[in-house]
């Protein structure tokens, strides 16, 4: 695609050049290494057969305070759309995007690049942190994790890259619907205060777990959590016909993989089906107004 | 088709709607010209432009650059072409030399041949002393040159540009005129230059259109322009006296449109050079003329009467 490689290296280093990049990386990674520090020093873990140390580091954090999946299911979504909310909105406005759409470049390599650049930017950004977290980890314990503990953590790096990839294109979305690059950061915002808080506050005095389904937080929560707990057995509500005869044993990582396989195609579909709305929106956008 | 066109519209038509932006635009440009299209806010300039480069898709007609359909080829056409648009468009976080470098990029221009380019563009519009200084912190004829360094540096074979002296102090909008006929010159550039400015054009160009509500309602060179329209003799003719007999007696003159009375000096408008026949009115009434002048009709006015027609 003529163009798209060029246009993504551009957006790729105003991402990692931007203030905003910097504020937010320094949150996640000075929270996530103290987390991960506190959780080390505070629960005294220790390396026993099928602890999963490694795993527990992501899901129980330090006394008293969140862990670093926390982190991720609700404050690195602001990572994600925190570059694209006005990534189409502010070029239409500045004029810039008529200069690079009268060079020879396609109008779908604008959207594809700036989408994959936002994913890029989240990506390097949870490897850094999750493989630094490994590290410190490996270094206060003294030990290595096995080789299904790194399988899992590459699973959750993946379901995490999925999940801030929806952010990602629901921040393209919004610059693609709205001219003005406020009224698309509040949407962004009010969507991911919606689906992090207020839809808890919905769906748990509702008894309703179907609602909760439709919350990527809860998708990946869910999913997540499986994927870091090899003893979490079953899903859903619980029927004492179900429990009956189950043994309390940790599940290898293909049969908690297949526990979430419906978490993680609907974190895929939902990324795709919103990167479309936008790329469709934006294919058709009447080019006077840019 | 003519391949020395280097722009060629039939029948171009743009519809939003009910809206006619463009509306059956027939135009042929010669490669190497300049030529200027001259028309009010909203004429419908900038739409036509859109669909040379395929930005927009018209509603029906056709229209060739330099031989490739728009909208069948855009990347040939967009690779053979540069666009200035109104508002610029140039990245105010990044120096010209970044913004340059971005644009010889998406050119796919190998890096050894961008670097002669950038420089070669940034010296011409008299840029490459703020080379590396942001364009956000730049006056706006400096960014308006940066802008048109941004054309220069793709090398293209037809330039647009849109409203390019729009915001620019009487000096700097002469420079960039300078500037613009000598790129054509020198270059070889088939420009089209989009103004609702007629002092910005009549200079500079070859050859002029003139757009109202979406149709070209005359073109041609500035002389044709000047001839096309009717009633293109004004006559100031001044004398000791004016009888009523004289008045009636030119007005009676073959070819005469009208004649206005105003002191001691008539006023004749004629189709053509009526100025002997005049004379001989004068001298027939035994009056003596003390001067006869044949007003040139300027270009504005011409512009004017199209203006108070629409």
């Amino acid at each position: 695609m003529a163009g798209t490689r060029e246009i993504f290296i551009k957006e790729l280093s105003d991402n990692l050049g931007s203030k905003r990049f910097w504020l937010l990386f320094f949150i996640i990674y000075a929270l996530g290494l103290f987390m991960t520090y506190g959780a080390v020093q505070n629960l005294g873990l220790q390396r026993t057969l099928g602890e999963n140390v490694f795993l527990q580091l992501f899901v129980i954090g330090a006394q008293g305070l969140p862990s670093f999946l926390w982190v991720v299911i609700y404050l690195a979504p602001l990572l994600g759309f925190i570059f694209t909310f006005d990534t189409i909105n502010r070029e239409i406005s500045s004029g810039t995007l008529g200069n690079v759409l009268s060079q020879p470049v396609h109008r779908d390599s604008v959207i594809n690049a700036k989408f994959f650049a936002g994913v890029a930017t989240i990506a390097l950004t949870l490897i850094g942190i999750i493989f630094m977290e490994v590290g410190l980890a490996v270094r206060s314990l003294s030990v290595l994790p096995t080789l299904e503990e790194m399988g899992r953590i590459l699973i959750f790096l993946f379901l995490s890259i999925v999940y801030l990839s929806i952010w990602v294109a629901l921040g393209l979305l919004f610059s693609v619907i709205f001219r003005r690059e406020g009224t698309s950061a509040l949407a962004s915002v009010a969507v991911w205060l919606f689906f992090s808080f207020f839809v808890y506050m919905i769906a748990t005095p509702m008894k309703s777990l179907t609602l909760l389904y439709f919350s990527p937080n809860y998708l990946f929560l869910e999913a997540s959590y499986v994927v870091l707990n090899p003893t979490v057995r079953i899903l859903g509500p619980v029927s004492i016909e179900k429990l009956y005869g189950m043994i309390a044993t940790p599940l290898p990582l293909d049969q908690s993989l297949l526990l979430v396989w419906p978490n993680i195609t609907s974190l895929i579909a939902v990324t795709v089906i919103i990167f479309a709305l936008s790329y469709v929106k934006f294919m058709k956008q009447e080019i006077r107004a840019i | 088709m003519d391949l020395s066109l280097a722009i060629e519209t039939h029948d171009l038509t743009k519809k939003y709607n009910d809206f006619v932006a463009v509306d059956r635009l027939n135009l042929s440009i010669k490669q190497g010209e300049l030529f200027g299209m001259l028309g009010p806010n909203g004429a419908g300039k900038t739409t036509t432009v859109l669909m040379l480069l395929g930005l927009t898709e018209p509603t029906s007609g056709t229209c060739r650059v330099l031989g490739y359909d728009p909208f069948r080829e855009p990347l040939k056409v967009k690779s053979l072409s540069g666009y200035l648009a109104e508002r610029m468009g140039v990245y105010e976080d990044l120096t010209p030399e970044q913004n340059l470098r971005y644009i010889t990029k998406l050119n796919q221009i190998p890096e050894s041949e961008s670097r002669k380019r950038i420089e070669e563009a940034l010296d011409s519009v008299g840029a490459s002393e703020y080379a590396d200084v942001k364009v956000g912190k730049l006056s706006r004829g400096m960014r308006q040159r940066v802008g048109i360094a941004g054309v220069l540096v793709k090398k293209p074979k037809v330039a647009f540009f849109d409203e390019p002296t729009q915001g620019l102090d009487p000096e700097g909008k002469k420079e960039l005129l300078d500037l613009l006929r000598r790129i054509s010159r020198e270059e070889k550039t088939t420009v089209l230059l989009l103004s609702h400015m007629l002092a910005d054009l009549q200079h500079i160009c070859d050859r002029m259109g003139i757009m109202l509500k979406g149709k070209m309602v005359a073109q041609g060179t500035i002389d044709e322009l000047r001839s096309k329209r009717g009633e293109d003799w004004v006559i100031d003719i001044e004398a000791e006296s004016v009888p009523s007999k004289l008045v009636h007696d030119l007005s009676a003159l073959h070819g005469v449109k009208s004649v206005d009375r105003s002191g001691n000096v008539v006023t004749v408008r004629s189709e053509k050079d009526i100025r002997s026949a005049i004379m001989e009115a004068f001298l027939h009434n035994k009056v003596y003329p003390i001067s006869l002048r044949a007003r040139e009709r300027s270009l504005e006015e011409i512009y004017m009467g199209y203006l108070g027609e629409s």
